[in-house]
Order: structure tokens, then sequence, then C-alpha cells
């Protein structure tokens, strides 16, 4: 009975260690290509947060002291690019036959992850044209990500955005 | 028994208190001993591409760095170490901001118009994104990206 009680509390005590150390960034996770997977999964939902105007998706996959750099070298933290988003202040637009027309499916284009542990970079390259407050930004453009592993939950931490061969 | 079950549920009360104590006080004076790290490791960067210094850069450059440039391509180690005459980083910047995430950090900056070493042509000022990783001991860049101010 008393060899019991000790085994539960000694369980207990290093369940309590292991939560100390997650809330530290140590990683709990696996191998590369498991934790490429991981951020997969969190920058479609991210994609389609961004389609569907999910505010409480945003709110968890972006991390509180979020950073947007647009390719124009303007920044933006987490409540204002969540405006920007939520009130359709940035478009994704196609032209077709003169006119100007809403993107339904954003390409996944030249896609790459780097993992170093418990933070991931995602590189892409957007060639589709935006409008921001009604005026065209640069493109194309290539961009990171860059997600981090807080708490057990992968988090958009910061977005940096060049024009492709602008000066 | 019920003597040894009091002083161990007294002994966890304490462990969880002292614990959450402990990552508290960690937490505030890791991310002070953090910040004051990577601004470091950034001046080191600074001055080894104003000495042309690539050994230095090399060694605070991870092996696997994401270097975007303000013209939207992604060089590699490589091609960050044979372009250091380029004048990507001599522009001195200013009013930088850091966040912490343990052992990860985001270092945002803003550069002054200047002018690029090699061609002497005039480049508008650009706004700077570092992150850094603490691998081995030793803090390394693992994403530089930089995108001239403009408006759209």
């Amino acid at each position: 009975m008393v060899r019991r009680f000790f085994l539960v509390s000694l369980l207990i005590l290093a369940s309590t260690w292991t939560f100390a150390g997650l809330r530290y960034g140590q990683s709990d996770a696996n191998s590369p290509e498991e934790i490429k997977n991981e951020v997969v999964k969190v920058e479609d939902q991210r994609i389609q947060a961004h389609q569907s105007h999910d505010k409480e998706a945003m709110q968890r996959i972006y991390a509180d002291d979020l950073v947007w750099t647009f390719p124009t070298g303007e920044r933006f933290n987490k409540a204002q690019f969540m405006d920007i988003i939520l009130n359709g202040k940035l478009k994704p637009y196609v032209m077709s036959h003169g006119e100007q027309k809403p993107v339904t499916t954003i390409k996944q284009e030249d896609r790459q992850f780097y993992v170093f542990g418990n933070t991931v970079i995602v590189t892409r390259l957007a060639s589709m044209t935006e409008l921001f407050n009604g005026k065209p930004l640069p493109h194309p453009r290539r961009f990171f990500n860059v997600y981090v592993k807080q708490g057990g939950q992968w988090q958009l931490v910061t977005h940096h955005s060049a024009p492709v061969g602008k000066q | 028994m019920q003597r040894i079950t009091v002083l161990l549920l007294l002994a966890f009360a304490w462990t969880g208190v002292s614990a959450g104590q402990s990552v508290e006080h960690s937490d505030a004076s890791l991310v002070a001993k953090n910040k004051k790290e990577v601004l470091k490791v950034e001046q080191e960067l600074d001055h080894a591409v104003l000495k042309n210094a690539t050994d230095t850069l090399s060694r605070l450059l991870s092996d696997e760095v994401v270097w975007l440039t303000p013209t939207g391509e992604f060089l590699t180690k490589a091609q960050v170490l044979a372009d250091i005459h380029s004048g990507e980083f001599s522009s001195k910047t200013e009013d930088s901001q850091l966040s912490v995430y343990g052992n990860t950090v985001v270092v945002y900056s803003t550069t002054k118009a200047g002018e690029e070493k090699a061609s002497k042509k005039e480049t508008p000022p650009k706004r700077i994104t570092d992150v850094f990783v603490k691998e081995g001991g030793q803090w390394k860049l693992i994403a530089h990206g930089s995108t001239f101010i403009s408006q759209p």
C-alpha cells in the first residue's frame, strides 16, 4: 500500500516537472518530419482562417505579440492585422476578362519548411495580386512565417514579406 | 501512515508553489538574459559585415539560415557569405525591439536610408526581421528578412 502510494506520488512529481519543462518550450515533439507535419497542419488552418474570416482560429494561431511585415515595409501587430483580415481590407484578386475577380484558392507555391527544434520557418512564393485598402500591393512576393511551439501549441510569431525584384 | 500522507501532500503543495514561482522568476530573468545575449550577437554580426569577417559571420549564421533579400530572393548561407560585400547589413539599425520565446528571439529593427557598400547606390530605409535560436549554447541567426519601406 505504502509502495503504491509512493509510486503514484513519484508519477505526479514527474508530470509536474514535465509540464514545467513544456512551459519553457522544451521539445515534446518528435522527429523533424513529425514536427513539420504539425506545422503544415497549422499553416493550412491559418490560410483557411483568413479565407473564412475565422476570428477564433486566428486568435489561437497568432501569438499575442505577432508582428506582420508587408511587402511595403509597413508593420502591423496582432490586433491591427486581424482587423485588416476580418474587415476585408486585404483582398487577393485575379484579373479575368479585364475584371478583378476575388481569389478562391490560394496556391501554395514553392513552400519549404525548416525545422529548428521548437521553431519552424515556412517559406513561400506568393504570386497573387492583392489590394490593401483599395491599393495594389507589390507582387509577386516571397515571405517567411516563423512558428514557435508554446505551451504545446504552435503559434505564428512573425511574418516577413519582400516584393520580388522591386526596389 | 496518516502522517506520511500529510507530509507528502505538503511536499506536493510546496513543489507546485515553488515550481510556479521559479518558472515566473526564471521567465523574467531568462528573458532579460536572452535579450542581452542576442543584442550582443546582433552587434557582432554588424561588425563582422563592416569588417568583411566571413569567419565570424559563418559562426553566427545557422547552416540552414533563411535569408530573404529586399528584392525578394532567398539566399543560402554560402550565397550570403559570398555576397558579404553587397551592403545588406551596411546601414545602421535603429529602434530594435525584441520578442523572446524561450530559446528563440526575434529582433525587429529599421535601418536608415543608406548606400550599398559595393555600388554606392542610395537605398531607402528598410524593415529588418532577424530570428535567433540557441543551438548548442550558441545563438545562431536562423532567419533574416529585409524589406524596403515604400508606399503601396
